[in-house]
C-alpha cells in the first residue's frame, strides 16, 4: 500500500534523487519510488511544478538530451548551491526527525 | 535554463508517453497504459499552470500566446484582423498625430531663451479701431522705447524685404532687423558674428547674415564666404556670418495683420530706417520686446504708453502700445482649428476603441465554451485573463507601431506641405506620451470587455457555465459600446457637415469679384524711375500691350487687389461735414476696365473713362451709395478726397458692388475707388482675364514686361483661384480633416455593426432555425434581429445629433455664415447616419438569416 508524501517533503527527494546522477523528469519519479521502495506515491504531475521551482532558485540545473529510447528529454543536475542545499535540508530533517522522536518517546522503545 | 510554455508541454508529454510505453511492458493494452499513465500523471493544463507559476510569469509566454491565438485569428479571419488593425492604425495615428500638433504648438514653449517675456508690440488706436483692432508700430516709436523703456531688456524692429541676389535667379527674403534682435531671439551665428549694437541706422554699412540653407545651397557651406562680399540689388553687401540652422522665425500674418512674412527667410540685414526721423504715423514695422526679468506686462506697457503719449500728441492721433505674449501671437489663429482636429480625432478614436471593444467581447463570448472547459481543468484565472487579453493586445500593438509610422509620414508631409494655418510646425515631434494614452483607449476598452465577462464567469461552476448562452454582464457591455460608437460618430458627421455647409457657402458666395480665368501680376517700376509721370506712363503702356496680346480677354491695373489689404484708409463722407467725420474705408485707385476684368458688377453709373483725365472722379461700393448715401442716388453727388494734406471734392460717376478687401469672411468694407492717373506708385497689380493656354500667355506676358524695362518674377505671379485658395486655406483644412475623420468614424461604426449582428444571428441561428419551421417569415425574423440590433442605436443617435447641434452653436461665431437656420444639418446628418446603420444591419441580417430551417437546427 503506497503512502502520499509529507508535504514540504518534496523538493528534498528530489534533489537527493537528481544528486544521484543526470535524469530527466520520469527518471527522478522512477528514483523516488525506487528510494521508496514504493512505499510513496506522489501525484506524477506534481514533479513539474516542483523541479521548475529548484531550477528557478539555482540549486538544480537543466539540458535537453537523448533518452535511453532515442527520445528528446530534458535532464536534470545538482548544481553546486544545490548540493549545498541538500546537505543542509538532510541535516535539518534528520535533527527535526531526531527531535520529534525525542518529543513523541520513541527513542528508547 | 528555464523551460517556456511550449518545452513544459513537450517534458510532460514525454513523462506521460515513458510512462505508457512501462505500463505496456507490464501487459497493458497501449490504449489501457496511455488511459492509466494520464490518470496517475493528473491534469496536465494545472500542472503546466502550476510549472508556469512556480517559474515565475513570463513575457515571453504571453508573446508566444499572443502570437500563437493571433496567427490562428488570422488564419480564420483574415478580413476581420486587417479592418482590426486599419481601424486602430485610423484611430491611434490621427489621435496621435493631431495631440502632437496640439502639444507642439499650442502648449510647447516658444524655442527662444526666457520665451515667456518676449512680446509683440501692436499699437491700438480707437480711430481705426472699426477696421484694424491692432496696427503694426512705426519705426519712431520702437526708438523712443529703445532709449526710454526702463522696464524694456530689449526691443527690435522687424521688416520684410525681398532683393535680388546677384548670379542667383530667384529672389531672396530679408529680414531687416535692429541689433538687439539677435538677444531676443537668443541666437548666435554658427559662423562669423552677429551685429553691432552701432551696426544700423541710415549710416550703418551694409551687412548681411546668411541663412542655413541660403549658405548651404548658394555657398556649399564654405566658411570662407565670412568676410565676403555680395551684391544685393546692385548693392555690395559684406556678409559678416550664418545664422544657427534651426532658427524659427516668423512667417505669414504671425505677427499681426498688415504685417506679412515670406516662408523662408534667407537673410538677416541691420535695418537701414532712420527711426527717428520717422513719421510716428507710419504703421509698417512689427517690434519684439523683451521684458527686463520680474517687469510685469502692465507696468511695462503703462510705462510704454507715457513714452508713447508726446509722440501722439504731436501725430494728433490717439494710439496706445498693445503686449501681446510672443507665444500667443503666433498660435493665436491655430487654436480654435487644432482644438476642433482635437475633438474630432478624440472621437473617431472613441468610435474605433467602441467598435474593438465589441468585436473582442464576441470574440471572447464566441469562446466561451473552450474558457468553461479551460477552467474546468483546472486554468487559474490569471491564465485565463492572460489567454484572453493576448489576442486584443497583440492587435493594438500592432496597431499601434502601424499608427506611429504613419503619423510620422503624416507629419513630414504636413510640414513639408507648411498649411498656413498651423504654426511652428518645423518645431513639432510626434509626442510618445499621446501615441500611449491614444493606444491605451482601444487597449483598456477592448480588456475591459475580456475581464468584466470572464471575472463573472469564472465565478459560476464549471458544470453550469457550459450551457450558458452569453456571458453574465454581455449583453449590457455589448450595448454601451454600440451606443458609444453610434453617438461618437453621429456627432462627429454633425460638427463636419456643419463644416462643409460653412466652407461651401463660403466658395460659392459672391464676394465681389470673379475668380475663373483670372491672372494677377505684381510689376514695380525700376528703382531709378522716380517720377510718378513716368511711372504712370510706363504702366499705362504696359496695360496697353498687354491688352493687345492674343488670348487676353481684359486687363487692368491696380494698386491694391481684392483680399490684399488696405494701402489707403480714410474717412468717406459728404462735403459738408468735418473732414475725419465719416466713417473709415478703403479706398483705392483702378485703371479703367478694372470693374470688368475683376468681375465686380456695375450696379449704376458708369466706369472710368479717358474723357475723364484731368477731373476729380469717384466709383463708390454699394454700401458707400446706402450708407453715405441713404436714400438718395448718389450719381453725380460730391465726396471728400484727401490728397497730400488738402481736402478735395470728387464726383461720383458710378456705383459698383461691394468686394472683399482683406478677409474673404469678413463683410465687405466701405470703399471707394479713384482712377489710377491720379497717383500712381512704382508698384502696381495687373488682372489679366484671358482664355486658352495661361503658361504661353504669361511666357508673352513675362516677355512683354521684359521689354518694357520691367521686371515680373514667377513668385509674383498667381491666379486669382489661388488667392481665394489661400484665403481659404485654413478652413478648408478644417473641413478636408473633419469631414474625413467622420467619413472613417461612420464607416467605422457600420463595419462594427454588422460584425456584432452577424455575430448575434450566428449564435441564435438555433432560435431563428426553431422560429422559421413553426411558421415565422424570413420578414418577420428579420424584424425581430434587427429590432435587438439597432436598439441601443436609437439614443446613440439623438446623443449624438444634440453633441452636434451644442458643437455648432458653440462654433457658430467663428463659422461662416452659419446660424440656427441651419439646425436641420445635424439632424439630416444622423438620419443619413441611421439610415447606413440600418441597410448595414438589415445586409447582415439577411445574409445570415438566408439559411434552412432544417440546417439551422443542426448547427448546434
Amino acid at each position: 500500500m503506497s503512502q502520499a508524501i509529507m508535504p514540504g517533503t518534496l523538493d528534498l527527494l528530489i534533489l537527493k534523487a537528481v544528486s544521484l546522477g543526470q535524469q530527466h523528469g520520469y527518471g527522478v519519479l522512477l528514483r523516488i519510488e525506487q528510494l521508496s521502495n514504493g512505499a510513496w506515491a506522489i501525484e506524477q504531475g506534481a514533479l513539474y511544478p516542483a523541479l521548475y521551482r529548484l531550477e528557478t532558485k539555482g540549486w538544480i540545473k537543466s539540458e535537453w538530451g537523448t533518452s535511453d529510447n532515442n527520445r528528446r528529454a530534458k535532464f536534470y543536475e545538482l548544481t553546486a548551491a544545490g548540493r549545498k542545499q541538500l546537505r543542509l535540508e538532510s541535516e535539518n530533517w534528520r535533527r527535526t526527525v531526531a527531535l520529534m522522536d525525542l518529543a513523541l518517546g520513541t527513542e528508547s522503545a | 535554463m528555464i523551460p517556456s510554455s511550449q518545452e513544459m508541454e513537450e517534458e510532460l508529454r514525454f513523462h506521460i508517453e515513458s510512462r505508457a510505453a512501462d505500463l505496456e511492458k507490464r501487459g497493458r493494452t497501449p490504449q489501457q497504459a496511455l488511459r492509466e499513465a494520464r490518470l496517475e500523471f493528473g491534469s496536465v493544463p494545472r500542472y503546466l499552470e502550476e510549472g508556469r507559476v512556480a517559474r515565475g510569469w513570463r513575457w515571453r509566454d504571453l508573446a508566444a500566446g499572443s502570437f500563437a491565438a493571433a496567427s490562428r485569428f488570422f488564419h480564420r479571419s483574415p478580413a476581420f484582423a486587417c479592418v482590426s488593425i486599419l481601424t486602430l492604425t485610423l484611430g491611434i495615428g490621427v489621435a496621435t498625430l493631431i495631440a502632437s500638433l496640439a502639444h507642439g504648438i499650442l502648449l510647447a514653449p516658444l524655442r527662444y531663451p526666457d520665451a515667456d517675456r518676449l512680446y509683440n508690440v501692436r499699437i491700438a488706436s480707437p480711430p481705426f479701431a472699426s477696421i484694424h483692432a491692432d496696427l503694426p508700430v512705426s519705426a519712431n516709436h520702437v526708438e523712443a522705447w529703445r532709449q526710454q523703456c526702463t522696464l524694456c531688456e530689449a526691443i527690435t524692429l522687424i521688416d520684410g524685404a525681398v532683393y535680388s541676389l546677384a548670379g542667383h535667379s530667384a529672389r531672396v527674403n530679408a529680414l531687416e532687423v535692429t541689433p538687439d534682435f539677435f538677444h531676443i531671439v537668443g541666437a548666435d551665428a554658427q559662423a562669423g558674428r552677429t551685429l553691432q549694437p552701432n551696426e544700423y541706422g541710415p549710416a550703418a554699412p551694409r551687412l548681411a547674415l546668411l541663412s542655413d540653407q541660403l549658405w548651404r545651397s548658394r555657398f556649399q557651406a564654405d566658411p570662407r564666404i565670412i568676410g565676403a562680399t555680395i551684391h544685393l540689388d546692385n548693392e555690395p553687401t559684406k556678409i559678416a556670418g550664418v545664422l544657427p540652422p534651426t532658427l524659427p522665425l516668423p512667417h505669414g500674418e504671425q505677427l499681426g495683420e498688415m504685417m506679412h512674412f515670406p516662408p523662408s527667410i534667407d537673410l538677416i540685414l541691420p535695418s537701414r530706417v532712420d527711426a527717428e526721423a520717422e513719421d510716428p504715423t507710419h504703421f509698417r514695422w512689427s517690434a519684439l520686446v523683451k521684458l527686463r526679468p520680474g517687469a510685469s506686462v502692465a507696468a511695462a506697457q503703462s510705462q510704454m504708453d507715457a513714452i508713447l503719449a508726446p509722440l501722439a500728441r504731436s501725430a494728433e492721433l490717439e494710439m496706445h502700445p498693445k503686449l501681446i505674449p510672443l507665444h500667443s501671437q503666433i498660435t493665436s489663429d491655430a487654436h480654435l482649428p487644432l482644438r476642433l482636429l482635437l475633438a474630432a480625432a478624440a472621437l473617431l478614436l472613441l468610435v474605433v476603441s467602441a467598435n474593438f471593444g465589441n468585436l473582442q467581447l464576441a470574440r471572447i463570448a464566441d469562446r466561451r465554451k473552450d474558457v468553461a472547459i479551460h477552467s474546468a481543468l483546472g486554468a487559474t484565472r490569471a491564465g485565463l485573463l492572460i489567454h484572453g487579453l493576448s489576442e486584443p493586445l497583440l492587435l493594438v500593438s500592432i496597431g499601434a507601431c502601424a499608427a506611429w509610422l504613419s503619423a510620422i509620414a503624416a507629419l513630414r508631409l504636413l510640414t513639408r506641405l507648411g498649411p498656413a494655418f498651423l504654426p511652428r510646425l518645423p518645431e513639432v515631434s510626434l509626442n510618445p506620451g499621446a501615441w500611449v494614452l491614444a493606444a491605451s483607449l482601444p487597449a483598456v476598452t477592448a480588456a475591459l470587455c475580456v475581464l468584466i465577462p470572464l471575472r463573472a464567469f469564472s465565478r459560476i461552476e464549471p458544470g453550469h457555465s457550459l450551457h450558458l448562452v452569453s456571458l453574465p454582464g454581455e449583453r449590457r457591455l455589448r450595448q454601451s459600446l454600440l451606443f458609444t460608437a453610434a453617438s461618437a460618430s453621429v456627432a462627429l458627421a454633425g460638427v463636419a457637415a456643419i463644416l462643409l455647409l460653412s466652407y461651401t457657402r463660403l466658395r460659392t458666395t459672391d464676394h465681389g469679384f470673379a475668380t475663373a480665368q483670372l491672372s494677377t501680376l505684381h510689376i514695380t517700376t525700376p528703382a531709378r524711375v522716380t517720377d510718378p509721370a513716368a511711372r504712370r506712363q510706363q504702366h499705362a503702356t504696359l496695360l496697353n500691350k498687354l491688352r493687345s496680346l492674343p488670348g487676353v480677354h481684359a486687363a487692368a491695373s491696380a494698386n491694391r487687389l481684392p483680399l490684399q489689404g488696405e494701402t489707403w484708409v480714410n474717412p468717406i463722407q459728404r462735403p459738408a461735414a468735418r473732414y475725419t467725420d465719416g466713417p473709415l474705408g478703403t479706398w483705392r485707385f483702378v485703371s479703367n476696365g478694372y470693374f470688368a476684368a475683376a468681375g465686380t458688377a456695375l450696379r449704376a453709373g458708369r466706369d472710368f473713362s479717358i474723357a475723364d483725365q484731368g477731373q476729380r472722379v469717384a466709383i463708390v461700393s454699394e454700401r458707400v451709395a446706402n450708407e453715405i448715401f441713404p436714400g438718395e442716388d448718389p450719381l453725380g453727388r460730391l465726396i471728400v478726397q484727401e490728397e497730400r494734406g488738402s481736402v478735395l471734392h470728387a464726383r461720383i460717376v458710378g456705383v459698383v458692388a461691394d468686394a472683399k478687401a482683406r478677409h474673404i469672411e469678413s463683410r465687405a468694407p466701405l470703399m471707394v475707388y479713384l482712377p489710377d492717373w491720379q497717383a500712381q506708385g512704382p508698384d502696381a497689380f495687373y488682372l489679366i482675364r484671358s482664355f486658352g493656354d495661361t503658361a504661353e500667355l504669361l511666357a508673352r506676358i513675362q516677355q512683354e514686361v521684359a521689354a518694357n524695362g520691367m521686371e515680373l518674377p514667377v513668385e509674383r505671379i498667381a491666379s486669382m483661384q489661388r488667392m481665394v485658395d489661400n484665403a481659404t486655406a485654413s478652413r478648408r483644412w478644417q473641413t478636408i480633416w473633419t469631414a474625413a475623420f467622420a467619413l472613417a468614424a461612420v464607416l467605422t461604426a457600420c463595419l462594427g455593426l454588422a460584425g456584432v449582428v452577424a455575430f448575434q444571428v450566428s449564435r441564435r441561428v438555433t432560435e431563428i432555425g426553431i422560429r422559421m419551421a413553426l411558421g415565422a417569415t424570413r420578414f418577420h425574423t428579420a424584424r425581430l434581429l434587427l429590432r435587438d440590433s439597432l436598439l441601443p442605436i436609437w439614443p446613440g443617435l439623438l446623443v449624438g445629433t444634440a453633441f452636434a447641434m451644442s458643437a455648432a452653436l458653440v462654433l457658430q461665431p467663428s463659422l461662416y455664415s452659419v446660424g440656427l437656420r441651419d439646425a436641420w444639418v445635424p439632424l439630416a446628418t444622423a438620419a443619413l447616419v441611421a439610415l447606413a446603420a440600418t441597410s448595414t444591419a438589415a445586409t447582415a441580417v439577411f445574409r445570415a438569416i438566408n439559411i434552412e430551417p432544417a440546417h439551422a437546427l443542426r448547427a448546434e
